[in-house]
């Protein structure tokens, strides 16, 4: 006996049905021993029976009718050469609107992306800063024109809405023009224009005006139109054009002095230093507030010293000039460091 | 006669001439077998029309060494199956899940050529058995043994692992051993000596 004859003890004809070699063999799949199925019936009549029935459900598949309804060959070939061509043209449209679609997404994209930009950009508050010895102009959205002095601060939100106060946060020194908006006899609250500067807030309509705050001591000096001035403990004053109002933050007192000198307070904006009048304390205030130097005055009795005249500011070097010449004192510079002896 | 790769081939590169002996080696055994999935005429024609019309088009994209046979069984059936979906849904009929899809084996109606009563007879069983399968089982079987197409080859074409197409066949199998199981000996034997196929 064969001992492949083992394997097939027990088959049913599903078991035939489903085994590769016997099926490859049937199908003609494969070249296999034809002869040793014959010789497996042969041994076992059972086995041949079972074979038979899995060979007869493979030949009644195979034997299905074949079912054609449809066109003939030739009308499917004529109908197929027909669709080509508008399906080619359809294809290369629909190619054609998808790039299209793409690019209009992209570019529709990126302008969004702009605008998104553009948005954030207008929220939160714009800065203006200057460094020490720098001086710029900032042109607010209203066309008023603010010049800042060297280490100041002016900052704003950017999207002052209509129905509200102009308002500005400032530090340091800064000349104001603000842009008179109000229509005659008709005052609404966006046509006021507010700074807030330490302590106080300056409410103004139009006007023009000097800001300085430094050292604890804010100084406001008008020169045209009124300022209305509101500090926390109860500030409440009008300012006339040439006067000058003084806030001590320290000790909370405020005044109001005439300015005889308006010329003197807004020299800075010309890029001069006025000392008329001034005492050498004045001078280093400068020095020190808009130039960054840390100036030690050896003998404390020069800072009474008076002086007169205007020095160009282009930078540190005139004024020094100035005080070596008429004060008689040795200067010394080192780094951000300015020494002044007497000789 | 060239093989179905040389064809496929020579049709890659624009020669039309081969594509219309490609189209007309498959297209009515494709027929054949879309209609083992729907009696609509229009749907079945339209999916004929529509693969061949693509494949033309797409020439230039088409792998080069392919199994051409199962590549067009595969591509049909996916075609057939999506347009079958599209008119179920304008009929609105919900379940349209491919499982679902019906497909028929027709055993042959005339078996005189086999002569046999007792051949009717199994016929019979192997009709009631089929018609208990599901319809992905029936389908496996008429690729199995009316395409002569391998395991691989089927499980591609009916987008399943090879391992998955196992089991549903087996499971077939199942059925056919069910109605099969209580053939008496004396009647297999009795059979055995007038069956001639």
């Amino acid at each position: 006996m064969d001992p492949q004859f083992l394997k097939y003890k027990n088959y049913k004809a599903a078991d035939f049905f489903d085994d590769e070699d016997f099926v490859h063999s049937k199908l003609g799949q494969i070249e296999n021993d034809k002869d040793f199925w014959k010789r497996l019936g042969a041994h076992d009549r059972e086995l041949a029976v079972q074979m038979d029935i899995a060979e007869l459900w493979m030949t009644l598949i195979k034997q299905q009718p074949v079912t054609n309804r449809g066109f003939t060959t030739d009308q499917r070939w004529e109908n197929i050469q027909h669709a080509i061509p508008s399906y080619s043209r359809k294809q290369n449209q629909q190619l054609l609107i998808r790039k299209i679609v793409k690019w209009t997404a992209r570019a529709a994209a990126i302008i969004i992306f702009i605008f998104i930009v553009y948005d954030i950009s207008q929220f939160g508050t714009k800065s203006t800063n200057t460094t020490y010895g720098e001086r710029t102009e900032v042109l607010l959205p209203d066309a008023s024109l603010i010049n800042l002095n060297s280490n100041s601060k002016l900052s704003y939100v950017r999207n002052w809405k209509t129905d509200k106060p102009r308002e500005v946060w400032f530090e340091g020194e800064g000349m104001f023009e603000v842009k008179h908006t109000a229509i005659k006899n008709r005052l609404r609250e966006n046509d006021l224009f507010v700074v807030h500067v330490g302590e106080l807030s300056l409410t103004v309509l139009g006007t023009k005006f000097n800001v300085k705050d430094r050292r604890g001591r804010i100084e406001v000096t008008l020169f045209e139109g009124s300022v209305k001035i509101y500090g926390k403990n109860g500030v409440d004053r009008l300012l006339k054009p040439g006067e000058t109002f003084i806030y001590d933050e320290q000790s909370k007192a405020n005044e109001i002095v005439p300015n005889t000198n308006p010329s003197k307070v807004s020299s800075w904006t010309r890029g001069e230093l006025n000392i008329e009048h001034s005492n050498l304390a004045h001078i280093v205030s400068v020095l020190e507030d808009n130039y960054g130097y840390q100036v030690i005055v050896e003998d404390p009795s020069l800072l009474n010293k008076r002086f007169t005249g205007i020095i160009p500011l282009k930078g540190i070097d005139d004024v020094l000039f100035v005080i070596k010449h008429t004060m008689n004192v040795d200067i010394v510079v080192k780094n951000k460091q300015i020494i002044i002896k007497p000789n | 006669m060239d093989s179905d790769l040389q064809i496929w081939q020579l049709f890659q590169v624009g020669h039309e001439a081969s594509f219309k002996v490609l189209f007309e080696r498959y297209n009515q055994p494709l027929y054949n077998y879309g209609f083992k999935f729907t009696q609509d005429n229009a749907v079945i024609e339209d999916s004929i029309q529509e693969l061949f019309v693509k494949l033309w088009s797409n020439k230039e994209n088409l792998n080069t060494e392919v199994s051409v046979k199962n590549y067009l069984y595969k591509s049909f059936r996916r075609i057939l199956i999506k347009n079958i979906e599209q008119t179920i849904k304008r009929a609105h009929v919900t379940n349209s899940a491919i499982e679902h899809l019906p497909f028929t084996i027709e055993l042959p109606h005339d078996v005189s050529m086999i002569r046999q009563e007792r051949v009717l007879e199994i016929k019979d069983k192997l009709d009631q058995a089929l018609s208990n399968m599901t319809p992905r089982q029936r389908e496996i079987i008429h690729l199995r043994f009316f395409e002569e197409l391998t395991y691989a080859e089927i499980a591609s074409i009916m987008g399943l692992s090879t391992k998955d197409t196992y089991k549903l066949y087996y499971r077939a199998l199942d059925n056919l051993k069910k109605h099969f199981g209580k053939f008496g000996v004396l009647v297999l034997l009795h059979l055995l000596n007038q069956v001639k196929i």
